[in-house]
């Protein structure tokens, strides 16, 4: 280890150890986040280069690692009761990402430019997420 | 498929993902709630598995992973709500893998009902 390197590692053990409790929670938890992510697209491009069926790779590509790291998290620090909390809160986002990959292929099918139909359905879902939102707020007030 | 390659995706997915849940955090409130939910994992696979094909494949591409990703995302509802559901008579360390395993076994299943009716390439 050069010298650079040591000092490198030094500044991260003295950011983490300055943390107090509620940014070293959420340090843990994008760093959770971080992880999960990073393995699930790195095993859908290994899947989708060795099997013959892309879609299958696809299916992961929607694998709920994020969800499942949030409600461990909740779980291990407040218990069951946030844990179910965070699980059924989680339906709203995945509401919003399936309209998102609804999109894409709609997208597709008339506009054959891969990075215009992602950058749509992005789009579209922010507009779908925030029409969840509204129609759940609305429910609420009735 | 080389080592670099793989690493670079990597840390595109994780960082897509850990972007998203702070800048939702930041924003706060309901547009933050909007911005942690944020589909990274999904735009992330698309980005890392088609960069660099010709237009045409890289079309076909993206049309199998969103094909396959949306049998996912509907499964996810789903296991979500099962997650919840589990949770609540099981706790989470039990339950939390049975709805995994579950989305599992279903997600295949409805996958080779795709992949049988010719949808699924």
């Amino acid at each position: 280890m050069d010298a650079i390197e040591k000092r490198y590692w030094l500044l991260v053990v003295l950011v983490i150890e300055g943390m107090d409790e509620q940014n070293m929670k959420d340090f843990q938890d994008i760093l959770i986040r971080f992880l999960v992510g990073g393995t699930v697209v790195v095993a859908v491009y290994i899947l989708a280069a060795l099997l013959p069926w892309r879609s299958l790779a696809g299916v992961f590509a929607a694998f709920p690692g994020v969800m499942a790291a949030a409600v461990s998290m909740a779980g291990w620090r407040e218990g069951d009761r946030t844990a179910a909390e965070v699980a059924k809160g989680s339906v709203i986002g995945m509401l919003g990402s399936t309209a998102c990959v609804l999109a894409t292929l709609l997208v597709l099918r008339f506009l054959r430019v891969w990075w215009v139909a992602l950058i749509i359905a992005i789009l579209i879902w922010f507009g779908a997420s925030l029409l969840v939102h509204w129609l759940l707020r609305k429910f609420r007030h009735q | 498929m080389s080592f670099t390659g793989i690493l670079l995706r990597f840390l595109l997915g994780g960082s897509a993902v850990a972007a998203s849940a702070i800048i939702g955090r930041k924003l706060g409130g309901r547009i933050g709630g909007i911005f942690a939910a944020f589909p990274a994992v999904f735009a992330s696979a698309v980005i890392s598995t088609t960069i660099g094909l010709p237009q045409l494949e890289a079309v076909r591409q993206t049309v199998s992973l969103s094909k396959g990703a949306l049998v996912g995302m509907v499964v996810d509802i789903g296991c979500a709500i099962a997650t919840g559901w589990l949770i609540t008579r099981v706790g989470w360390k039990k339950g939390l893998p049975i709805a995994l395993s579950g989305w599992l076994v279903v997600a295949l299943l409805v996958f080779y009902g795709g992949a049988w009716m010719g949808w699924m390439r």
